[in-house]
């Protein structure tokens, strides 16, 4: 048999300047006529009007398919470019529906409206004004200048929204994002959900840092960790814990379990079982247990629940220091007077 | 003519319409023709799908590719590319009852 092997080779790039493409078939060196690739009847390696658009450009790809005006196909197989001015650069399956959309590569890929880009990955969509989705596999850009950086089946579906990462992950509404996690929700204006496993951001300008199951439902409220917490009143905040419940306005809940306050301006530093009233604005607790019902109260202790207002409550109040003269204390202020409480 | 729009139908209980004149976003128990959208879809699935039918999201983008999105790993996951008369008239519906909700200007 003759000498298989060709390595020297002076680069062209016009097929006109070449008398023969050369290969190798499994058995023996064979030759073509660059006229004859891509189907023949004059079909070439760097063919304008491929397949029917008016300007378009397909090359050495495999059975892809250039139909709209002015749009490109660089390589890979069964790809097409029916939009105008569209580029599928490579991969497979992919289809460039929306004009001056653009397919990197990867498998099944969709650019479906104006100036959508998919860079690869699989089976991502692109299909809102100027989406992207850079990468990862099933996710989503459906909404104008949204993006889903990677992950697998994420969504961004609001107006200018993004998911970063991770896994079924919905940022649904105006200028949301979900930095990643597994899905996470993010479904009112403005709302950020960073991470973490199911939580909902809901209201207007909601977060949620991470964790699992949290909500953030009331507008501009924020649960930063723990599980199972739920922040529904305006401006409401829970740092952490189990479980606990801020649903009055400017309420908080720094931490602890099963806690509940539902009065305006009222903090839960933490603790067990503790429960704000509606009624009990501008009022806090600390421990366990305890029940407040009145407003501008205060309760430190366990078990303890309020009947009247404006009024610190405590359980077994201990005294580590105390004054023992009057002298030079404002009104009310408490010393004692050898062993005898007293107040100014 | 091309049509540029997208329905979700999210598993967490929303349904979103996104085109250039129109982005709504509402319950789906508001919506009546949800239902048998999805059923028609469920039905078209191919047939080596395995898997329940509880959906993550529910997805059509313009008439010609549906994708049914599976919430986790024993749900059914898979796409419908073809062009579907049967199915463009109950899209239709869903459209046109979305549109109704559109508050008018």
């Amino acid at each position: 048999m003759a000498n298989l092997k060709f390595s020297e080779f002076t680069e062209q790039t016009d097929p006109a300047n070449v008398a023969f493409v050369v290969g190798y078939d499994g058995t023996t060196n064979v030759r073509i006529d660059p006229a004859n690739i891509g189907g023949g009847g004059g079909a070439g390696l760097f063919e304008e009007n491929a397949t029917g658009g008016v300007g378009s450009t397909q090359r050495v790809g495999f059975a892809g398919n250039a139909t709209g005006n002015g749009s490109t196909i660089s390589g890979g197989k069964y790809n097409n470019s029916s939009g105008y001015m569209s580029t599928t650069s490579g991969g497979y399956n992919n289809e460039a529906y929306g004009s001056i959309t653009t397919i990197g590569g990867g498998y099944s890929n969709y650019a479906g409206q104006d100036s959508d880009t998919v860079g690869g990955g699989y089976s991502n969509t692109a299909n809102g004004y100027r989406a992207t989705v850079s990468g990862g596999q099933n996710n989503q850009a459906t909404n104008s200048q949204t993006t889903v950086s990677g992950g697998v089946y994420n969504q961004a579906t609001g107006q200018e929204s993004t998911v970063g990462g991770g896994r079924s992950n919905t940022a649904s509404s105006f200028k949301t994002f979900i930095g990643g996690g597994y899905n996470n929700t993010a479904s009112d204006l403005y709302c950020t959900v960073a991470g973490g496993k199911s939580n909902i951001a809901s209201g207007s300008s909601a977060f949620v840092g991470g964790g699992s199951y949290n909500r953030a439902t009331g507008f501009f409220s924020n649960v930063v960790g723990g599980n199972s917490n739920n922040a529904s009143g305006g401006r409401s905040f829970i740092g952490s814990g189990y479980a606990n419940t801020s649903s009055g306005s400017y309420s908080s809940i720094v931490s602890g379990s099963y806690n509940s306050n539902g009065g305006s301006y009222s903090t839960i530093t933490g603790g067990k079982y503790n429960s704000i009233s509606p009624l009990a604005q501008y009022s806090s607790v600390a421990g366990d247990r305890n029940v407040l019902n009145n407003s501008k109260i205060h309760v430190l202790g366990s078990n303890i629940t309020s009947d009247r207002a404006n009024t610190t409550f405590v359980e077994n109040l201990s005294i580590k220091s105390i004054p023992t003269s009057a002298a030079g204390l404002p009104s009310g202020s408490v010393w004692s007077n050898g062993g005898i409480l007293n107040i100014v | 003519m091309k049509k540029n729009f997208t329905i979700h139908i999210f598993g967490y209980g929303e349904t979103q319409y996104i085109s250039k004149e129109i982005n709504l976003k509402t319950t789906t128990t508001e919506l009546t023709a949800v239902q048998p959208l999805l059923d028609a879809i469920w039905l078209k699935k191919p047939e080596d799908t395995i898997g329940g039918n509880v959906y993550h999201s529910v997805d059509i983008f313009n008439y010609k590719r549906k994708r049914w999105a599976g919430k986790g790993k024993d749900e059914a996951s898979f796409n419908i590319k073809e062009d579907d008369d049967s199915l463009v008239d109950l899209i239709n519906t869903l459209i046109a009852e979305i549109k109704a909700l559109v508050p008018e200007k």
